[in-house]
């Protein structure tokens, strides 16, 4: 028993150093995992668990104060920056871990009442999943109303679509490609942005108030376990074009409904691949194809133990984030604004070239570009998810081969 | 128009066309069976081996290919619908796909028709 409190522990610290670095996902440190060969099999399964929830809670920290995320939290970045500029920071952060945490609870309860059609559930859904992603988009750039920004967010959806379709459907994605892609859109152009308008990070009020009812939160954290669940079993859905499935269908305009969605997300896609793995033996999520690996075909005893190491590791990784993101804010206020954002600029450049090399660099300077072309042509950012929603929408209308053929 | 728009919409278009060509003119590596691992996963490569299984489902086709180890390649049916080749035991094709594993095992998916190709 104690093992298992070693590896969760274990699990939670070295995901929370990680998590603190952008870019840094559990994908990246699972060949060295595998590694590990002199830990028993559950013990590893144990360990990799509570190192991708540490990392992904963590994570939600230098995305929403630095704007410097990883893949899976980038579309935080603009909520969270938003509130961060009213001196919100704080409440941003502490959105998206509790809603994160809340996910867990209706998670469980999904999976309970779902279970049953898990197997038949993927099978009718995929005909209809282009209807959402396609009416999405377009309530998305038609929601900008006046025909001029309706045609500029248009271009950006495009440029951004295109963007996506040549780094992910070709050779160029064997570059590791998301990671540059959503850091320029959403990371590298608001640190662009705020440099330039010569912004400085405001004075936060750190307090544990949270300025949303009750209602508004228990329905973003279910919608984001709803959603969290849609990215668990489709291919070529993702945790960010998800989100932005779920902002536009409930409408929710309001930041701080849109954080606890992404948290609420975030979490319940890993629950549910880990229930994929053992209901189907079919992983979806990087976390899950290693403890597959790992254990072969899981049992419902060794099931149950890492849903239990998810919620221990989110019960301590989310008060340590909120103690520490204190700790971390002060000493970032002293720090000039403008040398900060430099620093963080060149510190994302350097993981980019790292993890995708030159033609990473590239797509993190297109992609950047086109995040602040949105923001002077005063459209939202979110078109940029067209990066995503393109290619999804052109898969799921079969028309995928096609396409592909005509462009490669 | 401000400056920086332009400047944006400028890298942006280069940058994208730039992209687009090294998309479009630069060949999947080869990589032989055997020497396909986990390490690869996420990756696009380009092999090739002999058909030793071929099973046709719900309009997808699942091939096994051997070159002194196997790799299955999934032809699912948005792609295999497009297809005009009778698979048969025995013959030899190249395939370009992402390294993928499912139940454990490897894999290598192809996207489009013209990823697939009979060479004897």
């Amino acid at each position: 028993m104690i093992e298992y409190f070693i590896a969760i522990f274990s699990g939670i610290i070295f995901g929370f150093f990680t998590g603190l670095l952008p870019g840094m996902s559990i994908n990246n440190l699972l060949p060295i995992f595998l590694t590990f060969t002199f830990l028993k099999p559950e013990m590893l399964a144990v360990f990799i668990v509570s190192v991708s929830i540490s990392q992904l809670l963590t994570n939600f920290f230098p995305s929403i104060f630095l704007g410097a995320p990883s893949s899976e939290t980038a579309i935080s970045i603009l909520p969270g920056h938003k509130l961060l500029l009213e001196g919100r920071g704080y409440e941003a952060l502490k959105l998206s871990l509790i809603g994160s945490l809340t996910s867990i609870i209706f998670s469980l309860i999904l999976i309970f009442i779902l279970s049953p059609f898990f197997k038949d559930f993927y099978s009718f859904l995929r005909p209809f999943i282009f209807y959402p992603i396609f009416f999405v988009s377009l309530f998305m750039i038609l929601s900008e109303r006046e025909e001029r920004k309706i045609l500029f967010s248009f271009l950006i959806f495009l440029l951004s679509g295109f963007l996506g379709i040549v780094t992910l459907n070709s050779v160029l994605s064997s570059q590791n490609v998301l990671f540059p892609m959503l850091s320029g859109f959403f990371g590298l152009s608001t640190l662009i942005v705020s440099l330039k308008e010569k912004s400085f990070l405001p004075k936060q009020k750190i307090d544990e108030k949270l300025r949303i009812s009750k209602k508004d939160f228990l329905k973003s954290s279910l919608l984001g376990s709803l959603f969290g669940l849609l990215v668990g079993f489709l291919p070529a859905v993702g945790v960010s074009q998800a989100a932005v499935m779920a902002q536009y269908i409930a409408n929710l305009g309001d930041p701080r409904n849109f954080l606890v969605t992404i948290g609420a997300i975030n979490i319940a896609n890993e629950m549910f691949s880990l229930n994929s793995l053992y209901l189907v033996n079919n992983p979806r999520s990087g976390a899950s194809v290693a403890i597959q690996r790992i254990l072969g075909e899981m049992n419902f005893q060794t099931f149950l133990v890492l849903i239990a190491s998810i919620l221990i590791s989110a019960g301590i990784t989310i008060p340590l984030v909120l103690f520490v993101s204190k700790k971390i804010y002060k000493f970032l206020v002293k720090v000039n604004y403008t040398i900060l954002n430099l620093a963080i600029i060149f510190f994302l450049s350097i993981l980019v070239l790292l993890f995708s090399g030159l033609v990473g660099i590239l797509v993190f300077i297109v992609s950047g570009s086109i995040g602040i072309l949105a923001v002077e042509l005063k459209v939202r950012r979110s078109h940029c998810m067209g990066c995503l929603l393109l290619p999804s929408m052109i898969f799921f209308s079969g028309l995928q081969n096609s396409m592909l053929e005509i462009l490669f | 128009m401000k400056k920086i728009l332009i400047i944006c919409l400028l890298i942006a278009i280069l940058g994208i066309s730039i992209l687009y060509f090294l998309a479009r003119f630069s060949q999947a590596e080869y990589i032989p069976i055997e020497n396909l691992d986990s390490t690869y996963i996420g990756k696009t490569v380009r092999t090739s081996g002999r058909i030793v299984s071929v099973t046709y489902s719900k309009g997808n086709i699942f091939l096994t290919i051997y070159d002194k180890k196997s790799i299955d390649v999934p032809i699912f049916s948005n792609v295999a619908k497009y297809l005009s080749y009778n698979f048969k035991k025995g013959q030899k094709i190249s395939v370009v796909g992402v390294v993928d594993e499912y139940k454990g095992k490897l894999q290598i998916v192809p996207k489009k028709t013209s990823d697939i190709k009979v060479i004897e």
